[in-house]
């Protein structure tokens, strides 16, 4: 359960806006201190430090502007490496000009107002952030890609082949000491891979947007361009998305699957056709042409990745990515079936574009009766009137 | 009738600990980042009136949900928009657990952007680019000058950590 909320989260941090705590702490102490009066400000200080003397403080001490200062300093420096590091939206700019004008008016003397300037010239001078290599590898590879030619067969330290069908280009280790997995990096190309068994060390082969991994058995990877086709011959691999795991499948012997880059589908018949187009006819095929028998056992329709959901959850992520344009009306909902988990594509759930809520829509129903109209006001958006079980 | 904001936890620190969940979760019910700011901010501001009168039977966290809940009710009713929206939210029957999620998710979010805080720079902009950008693995390393595995591995190597700063923070309990 922790673990599917922290991924959820995780998937939309980039929706979480981050604003200067420090700052929006004086803008709020300005706000008090103006609703209140001047007695306020010494109810802050002597909540929050020891020894407060309100009369002082209330006269604003040529002390109390040079921390002032100091803090503007601390801002301003702290807005210039937040930037540097965060791209993201973080609302920065707004409140400072306020605070420079506090300052300002509040009679800073001259001599601090001059110091401020420089060091505001020289924050702004200074150069951005070095990001150092810090770079972590399991595996130290070769530097360089090799292409090596159809027909040739790799052997890799372990016993594992490869047989090259047509030319690719590869990245593979000289031997697997000390490594945790053994890794080969195929950037474009097809092969037929026949992994010896290694539960300890798990063989993955990835290509500029896929992954395959394995413990042992034998399979074939077209990588082109952003389209891969995996085919198992032998044994069971899970091939996911380099993007984002969650777009994974677990692919099992005489079954066989195409990523496109966006869409991770079963295939069937399609397995020939691909073979066809891609590689021309040669011996080496006889091998792969003969498993096809075993090919017919695949799944009748492609299937999208999908996870257990209950319509609490749903409501939470539909909220989240598409606000006012849904709203399930849970409360409307008897608690047996608001609780139900159901399986339901990944797709259709966080993430797309609002087009997507109508075929999402259409999703649930095969889980519940939905009434529900489309709303005239507006593009895309949606009524909930109820939702019960299904007859 | 012991008093909610001590010498340990000062307003201060609870308005700073709680203001950009708190400013995120208003957004993600009306959708608009400057009112949010500024309902929450005159949630602060009315609940600092009463501070040293406040005796809180729930925990500070509910409380402040509470609080900010009533004070966006407020805000959207007083400027007149939405009436709909004004509707759904007065409603009592409305489930105030699955909105109160909403400020758990928001909590769960500031953790997760400390705990990217924490990572080496370097990393930390892999993750960035990754997680925030939105850059695929090829891109980002196409923009860095390195190699599809060693973003994936970064990527690996700070999800685990932050996942762990999390498990260790009390954000992902209930």
């Amino acid at each position: 359960m922790k673990d599917h909320k922290f991924q959820q989260e995780f998937d939309h941090i980039k929706d979480f806006r981050v604003y200067n705590v420090d700052q929006e702490w004086e803008h709020f102490l300005e706000k008090v201190d103006a609703s209140a009066g001047g007695v306020s400000k010494s109810d802050i200080h002597s909540q929050d430090s020891l020894n407060a003397n309100p009369s002082k403080v209330f006269r604003l001490p040529r002390y109390f502007a040079v921390i002032a200062a100091g803090l503007l300093v601390l801002i301003i420096s702290t807005i210039a490496f937040l930037n540097v590091l965060k791209e993201a939206p973080t609302i920065v700019q707004e409140p400072s000009p306020n605070l420079i004008k506090q300052v300002e008016k509040k009679e800073t003397p001259k001599e601090i107002a001059t110091p401020l300037q420089e060091e505001s010239v020289a924050i702004e001078m200074a150069p951005p952030v070095v990001i150092e290599q810090e770079v972590i590898f399991e595996n130290e590879l070769e530097d360089e890609y090799k292409t090596v030619a159809a027909n040739e067969v790799i052997t890799l330290a372990d016993g594992s082949t490869l047989k090259i069908l047509t030319s690719t280009v590869i990245k593979y280790p000289d031997s697997f000491e000390g490594a945790s997995e053994r890794f080969i990096d195929m950037k474009s190309g097809s092969v037929l891979f026949d992994v010896v068994e290694n539960s300890k060390m798990p063989f993955k082969v990835m290509t500029e947007n896929a992954g395959v991994s394995v413990l042992g058995t034998t399979f074939t990877l077209i990588a082109e361009g952003v389209i891969n086709t995996l085919n198992i011959i032998s044994g069971t691999v899970k091939f996911y998305s380099l993007a984002d795991e969650s777009i994974s499948l677990l692919v099992n012997k005489g079954e066989g699957a195409i990523f496109d880059g966006n869409e991770m589908t079963s295939i069937e018949d399609k397995v020939e056709i691909a073979l066809d187009e891609v590689i021309p006819e040669e011996e080496e095929f006889v091998e792969v042409v003969e498993s096809e028998e075993e090919l017919e056992k695949v799944p009748e329709k492609p299937a999208l990745p999908t996870s257990k959901y209950d319509l609490k959850g749903l409501q939470g992520s539909w909220a989240s990515f598409y606000g006012e344009n849904i709203d399930l009306k849970l409360k409307n909902i008897d608690k047996s079936i608001r609780n139900k988990t159901f399986e339901f594509p990944n797709k259709y759930v966080s993430s797309g574009p609002a087009e997507n809520l109508g075929k999402a829509i259409e999703l649930l129903q095969n889980h519940f009766e939905v009434d529900y109209e489309k709303l005239d006001d507006c593009e895309h958006c949606y009524k909930i009137n109820s939702i019960k079980a299904k007859q | 009738m012991a008093k909610v904001f001590t010498s340990d936890l000062t307003f201060e620190k609870v308005f700073k600990e709680y203001f950009n969940p708190l400013v995120n979760f208003v957004n993600s019910n009306i959708n608009n980042w400057e009112d949010s700011r500024e309902i929450v901010q005159n949630t602060f501001t009315k609940i600092w009136e009463v501070k040293d009168r406040l005796d809180i039977d729930s925990s500070l966290k509910s409380y402040l949900y509470q609080a900010t809940r009533n004070g966006m009710i407020d805000f959207i009713r007083s400027s007149k928009r939405s009436q709909s929206l004004v509707d759904d939210l007065k409603k009592d029957s409305i489930e105030v657990e699955e909105d109160s999620r909403k400020l758990d998710s928001m909590l769960i979010r500031q953790e997760i952007y400390r705990a990217m805080d924490t990572l080496k720079p370097k990393n930390k902009e892999i993750f960035r680019l990754n997680k925030i950008e939105g850059l695929t693995h090829k891109e980002i390393a196409a923009h860095l000058g390195i190699s599809v595995r060693s973003v994936e591995d970064n990527i690996k190597r700070a999800t685990q950590v932050v996942r762990e700063v999390l498990t260790k923070s009390d954000v992902l309990v209930n």
